[in-house]
């Protein structure tokens, strides 16, 4: 660490904070980017406007529906080439119209931008035809020709989230309507077969009824009637029965989660909120509902399968509440989101977001961030709360129980699939998201966001609970820009005032963050103008030699002024320290993601230590001493080779049941039954069935020899062996025994 | 919240079943020593195991000493027509895609009478078990020739001697388009002839088993060579097939690891004259269902049904 005197003296001279500074300016890696409309890349995105998305398909990105269409019609090779890059001209003019603010669907834009396009072609023949063409091949549904297209900006990180919220609603709404109206088609099945089978509906009114007018008088109700009374089954519902299904019906009928057609019912509940505390409340007011409801839906499946014994399931529904529904059961329902912001933590809001995050309930919050790094305009002055908001994602984390996904607005499409993993939780989830809108920033918030991802002040990170039982399984931070750093380096190159090429490594860092925004002005300052090049260093390297007592660096970062111009900035002692903390904060999410885990790293070295220790070398030794440990290996080595193999060995055998037995004893090889019933027929005390219906002798004195010799001669596959009579007075014994031996 | 209480609760698993409880009141009518009785047994076992409930249950049977085998399970039973055991079973299957659906037929009635629906319910490959009795013989009516009669053996339809080969129905199975399993068993080694039902019963899809299986009546020497001589017996053991016991493997020695996936192997097993192998011989679970093609997606409730039948009637109003 540098001391206190250094750093004053590398702003003893800054005077009042020079705005101007970061006027029309970007930080220098990103100067290539600052225009996005010249790049292809994953905005603007397309958002579906069809109620039935699901959540597989409920956002893409234009590039993505582009490459698609291409695929379809362009033929590979030069033959196609000619379509790609008429087609490729049309992303790009919409693109552009996207980000001069004009909003609209796919389709609206497309013709918009085809129009501009072909008005502005000198041979607009062929644009026309290329453009008609991959017009025809642009799905028109509400998916993705009728999807809004819309930019990366301040409101699209609340967007994503309803959509995908819709989407998982949806994908659940369809499973509940197909299970619930299937069980309450069955138990109405099941009370009209009941119906089927009372007097009531075998009165002649009823049955003419049934019939309807076109043959009523064909037939003869009363008859009818008498002669379906006389063989009535008389096995009608119980009472109770009766009540449990019309109950249960009821329930299922009147609840309001979800609509049970895909029409729209203003009856259901919302499940999309600004507060916790309503989120909450509105949860909790209908846990009742929902009990009696999945209640229902357990009672109707026992009843459908006939199984529901009222001896023991009264007993267990009566007491049904809260604590007897499982996460499987809360699956089948939406989940609730709440939206939030900065603001939220002024006021009680971090306690309302812990709480429900510490829940089980299924709540979502999606918490927008604006604010990464307080300027230093702000009334709070350092000990502002800007820092704070920006780490609640890693505060929740230590919660241990919630689904937290932290990313940058710029990060979301590619991160839609982790949105929805959290939406379908079990439990809560934090959705931190950075927007990236800033009124004074100098790039778009695509860049800004992406930057803070960059520069390490807003990582992007998952923590899934579901994942598995340890960090490796749970955490992930793969997702960010060389994650294995402590900052993602670029490489650059520029030419120098004389025209000279220069070719540098630069890192990204907090500082370049803060480049992006003209209200961060007050954290740089301009270089001395006596100071020596030299002592300049860059903010990482500044950093990385702080333990090193080179008093004299001064910490710049680089930019790039509109008229392409690099200049070098000084990095005030605030934004370093500032950047030490995000640094330091990386470092951690880094060791919890396996990167350079501290703990790891000093069991190795530790293991390695021990290893090195045991495998040094030892003194030299006499020459006869090493012959005769030489020859001691070797002779170890041959008599192990040489040893008798005692896992080699064979095991015993296991004895064959059949060897157990003594041959005086009559027995059966039970296994080879093929229960023909020969036996049993002829003696079935004697001879009887075990739980797999395969004969074995039960009593051998429970018959005669005799029986037993005709049971082995009956036996379709010879496995009875009569053995050694028991009773040596019984007649005919010699012949017996003479017919007996072919069964030994 | 907890965790799977309520299913435990609610499940089957404290229900207790015996071989009992799948046997009718009908004491069976085979004849002492039929192979039947054996098949009836491992059928009991399994729904013993399986703990099927025999309102979930049902079997299908044709016409013949086999097909008289749903009267004896304590369970659905449908005795059809002859040859239209398969047909029946279809259309139960693709209304009650729920039920547990068994067809018990015979070389007749599958072969002879019923070949066409045979061969059509392979390629439909819809969810079933198909134990097919082949006794070589119409038995029930007194000892007519089948199709997979041996060739020469004098019956009341042929006192000369039948004329032509028997039909393989293992052959012929693996050779029609959309088979997904095929399985020999025999009557004579109750543990196998188990494995292989439970094999087929657990297949998804349309799974064939023929069952050699002996009628002491009226080919009472026809598998004598096979069940006396173990060493005539080929036994297709594999981790994706059959499992053979230790106490099997002793008496049954001769054994060949045969990967069920393997169909041309299969079809070279399913040749094989002198030797009768036992095992499953073809299993392919990626084969697609008719059933599962089309089933109903959504819920035919009374007034999707009743704007359906609207709809469809409109077109012929004047």
């Amino acid at each position: 660490m540098k001391s206190a005197t250094v750093r004053k003296l590398k702003t003893k001279n800054r005077q009042t904070p020079d705005q101007s500074l970061l006027t029309n300016t970007v930080p220098a890696a990103l100067a290539a980017r600052r225009d996005l409309g010249n790049l292809r890349y994953d905005y603007p995105l397309i958002l579906t406007s069809d109620a039935r998305a699901t959540d597989q398909d409920f956002i893409f990105t234009l590039s993505g529906v582009i490459d698609q269409i291409l695929q379809e019609i362009a033929p590979p090779g030069g033959t196609g080439e000619q379509l790609r890059s008429h087609i490729l001209r049309l992303e790009q003019e919409i693109r552009t119209l996207v980000q001069h603010g004009i909003s609209g669907s796919l389709i609206e834009l497309w013709e918009l931008a085809a129009a501009n396009l072909i008005g502005a072609a000198d041979n607009s023949d062929s644009l026309e035809h290329s453009i008609d063409e991959a017009r025809n091949a642009l799905p028109v549904d509400g998916k993705i020709g009728g999807g809004e297209i819309v930019d990366c900006d301040g409101d699209m990180p609340a967007r994503i989230m309803a959509l995908a919220c819709s989407a998982v609603r949806e994908t659940r709404a369809e499973n509940f309507r197909l299970r619930v109206n299937r069980l309450i088609v069955r138990l109405t099945d099941i009370l009209h077969a009941d119906y089927t089978k009372s007097d009531k509906a075998r009165t002649s009114d009823s049955l003419k009824r049934s019939v309807g007018t076109g043959y009523e008088q064909v037939f003869d109700f009363d008859e009818m009637s008498r002669i379906l009374s006389f063989g009535a089954a008389r096995d009608l519902l119980s009472k109770s029965r009766r009540q449990r299904i019309e109950n249960t019906l009821k329930a299922l009928e009147s609840q309001k989660f979800f609509a049970l057609t895909p029409t729209p019912d203003s009856s259901i509940y919302e499940y999309e909120f600004d507060s916790c505390a309503v989120a909450v409340k509105e949860f909790q007011h209908r846990m009742l509902e929902l009990v009696a409801l999945i209640k229902a839906i357990h009672i109707a499946d026992l009843e459908i399968a006939n199984i529901y014994k009222e001896s023991k399931h009264d007993s267990y529904f009566d007491r049904f509440d809260e604590t007897s529904i499982s996460t499987q059961d809360l699956a089948m329902f939406p989940p609730y989101l709440v939206y939030l912001d900065d603001e939220h933590l002024q006021d009680t809001g971090l306690s309302e977001i812990l709480a429900i995050l510490s829940s089980s309930t299924p709540i979502k919050i999606l918490f927008q961030t604006n604010t990464i790094l307080s300027s230093l305009n702000d009334p709070e002055g350092p000990f502002s709360t800007g820092f704070h908001s920006a780490q609640l994602a890693t505060m929740a984390i230590g919660i241990n129980s919630a689904y937290v996904l932290q990313s940058g607005n710029a990060g979301l499409f590619r991160l839609r699939g982790q949105i929805i993993g959290g939406l379908n939780f079990e439990g809560p989830a934090l959705f931190s998201i950075f927007s990236g809108s800033s009124a004074t920033a100098n790039v778009p918030p695509y860049l800004m966001s992406a930057a803070a991802a960059e520069a390490r002040a807003f990582p992007t990170f998952i923590f899934n609970p579901a994942a598995g039982p340890d960090w490796a399984s749970r955490f992930r931070i793969e997702d960010n820009p060389q994650a294995d750093m402590p900052w993602p380096v670029h490489h650059q190159e520029y030419q120098d005032q004389d025209i000279l090429r220069i070719s540098e490594d630069v890192a990204f860092t907090v500082a370049d963050f803060a480049a992006c925004d003209e209200r961060y002005a007050g954290y740089f300052d301009k270089l001395p103008e006596n100071q020596d090049q030299d002592d300049q260093v860059s903010l990482a390297g500044f950093l990385e030699e702080e333990n090193e007592e080179t008093d004299s660096s001064i910490p710049f970062v680089s930019i790039v002024d509109e008229n392409n111009i690099l200049h070098r900035i000084l990095v005030t002692d605030r934004l370093v320290q500032a950047t030490r903390r995000y640094a330091s904060a990386w470092r951690s999410i880094q060791e919890l993601g396996g990167i350079g885990n501290s703990h790891a790293e000093n069991l190795i070295s530790r293991e390695r230590e021990n290893w090195q220790r045991e495998n040094r070398p030892q003194p030299a030794a006499k020459p006869d001493t090493l012959e005769i440990s030489e020859i001691s290996v070797e002779e170890t080595t041959n008599t192990v080779e040489e040893a008798p193999d005692v896992a080699a060995e064979p095991e015993p055998a296991e004895p064959d049941p059949a060897d157990e037995t003594s041959s005086d004893d009559a027995y059966i090889e039970t296994l080879r039954c093929t229960t023909c019933n020969e036996c049993t027929q002829i003696n079935n005390r004697m001879f009887a069935y075990n739980d797999n219906m395969q004969a074995f002798i039960a009593d051998p004195d429970a018959g005669t020899f005799k029986e037993m010799v005709e049971a082995a001669e009956s036996c379709q596959v010879c496995i009875i062996h009569p053995g050694v009579p028991r009773n040596q007075d019984e007649a005919d014994l010699p012949e017996l025994l003479v017919r007996a031996e072919d069964f030994a | 919240m907890t965790n799977n209480v309520a299913e435990r609760l609610l499940g089957y698993d404290d229900e207790v079943f015996g071989v009992e409880h799948y046997q009718s009141d009908v004491l069976p009518r085979w004849c002492s020593g039929c192979g039947d009785n054996a098949i009836l047994t491992a059928i009991q076992r399994l729904c013993r195991d399986e703990k099927l409930l025999p309102e979930k249950t049902m079997f299908v049977s044709g016409i013949g000493c086999s097909s008289r085998l749903p009267h004896y399970m304590n369970a659905y039973g449908f005795h059809g027509i002859h040859g239209r055991s398969l047909p029946v079973a279809e259309g139960i299957k693709m209304a009650r895609p729920d039920l547990n659906v068994f067809v018990t037929t015979g070389d007749g009635d599958c072969c002879s009478i019923g070949a066409g629906h045979w061969i059509h319910a392979i390629r439909y490959n819809i969810d079933m078990t198909v134990l097919m009795h082949d006794n070589g013989i119409y038995g029930l009516t007194k000892k007519q020739v089948s199709p997979t009669s041996p060739q020469g053996l004098k019956t009341n339809t042929t006192p000369r001697g039948s004329y032509l080969p028997p039909l393989n129905p293992l052959s012929t199975t693996l050779g029609v388009a959309n088979v997904s399993f095929v399985a020999q068993a025999v009557d004579w080694i109750p543990e196998t002839l188990y494995d292989i039902i439970s094999a087929a019963f657990h297949h998804n899809g349309f799974s064939f088993v023929r069952i050699l299986q002996r009628c002491p009546e009226f080919m009472p020497d026809m598998f004598d060579p096979w069940v006396q001589d173990p060493q005539q017996m080929l036994l297709l053991e594999h981790v994706n097939g059959l499992h053979l016991s230790p106490e099997l493997g002793k008496v049954y020695t001769n054994q060949e690891a045969h990967d069920p996936a393997d169909i041309n192997r299969a079809r070279e097993i399913a040749s094989l004259t002198e030797i009768i192998p036992v095992g499953v011989l073809y299993r392919n679970e990626e084969i697609p269902r008719y059933d599962d093609i089309r089933r109903p997606r959504g819920v035919y409730t009374n007034e999707k049904i009743r704007a359906g039948i609207e709809e469809e009637l409109d077109k012929y109003t004047i």
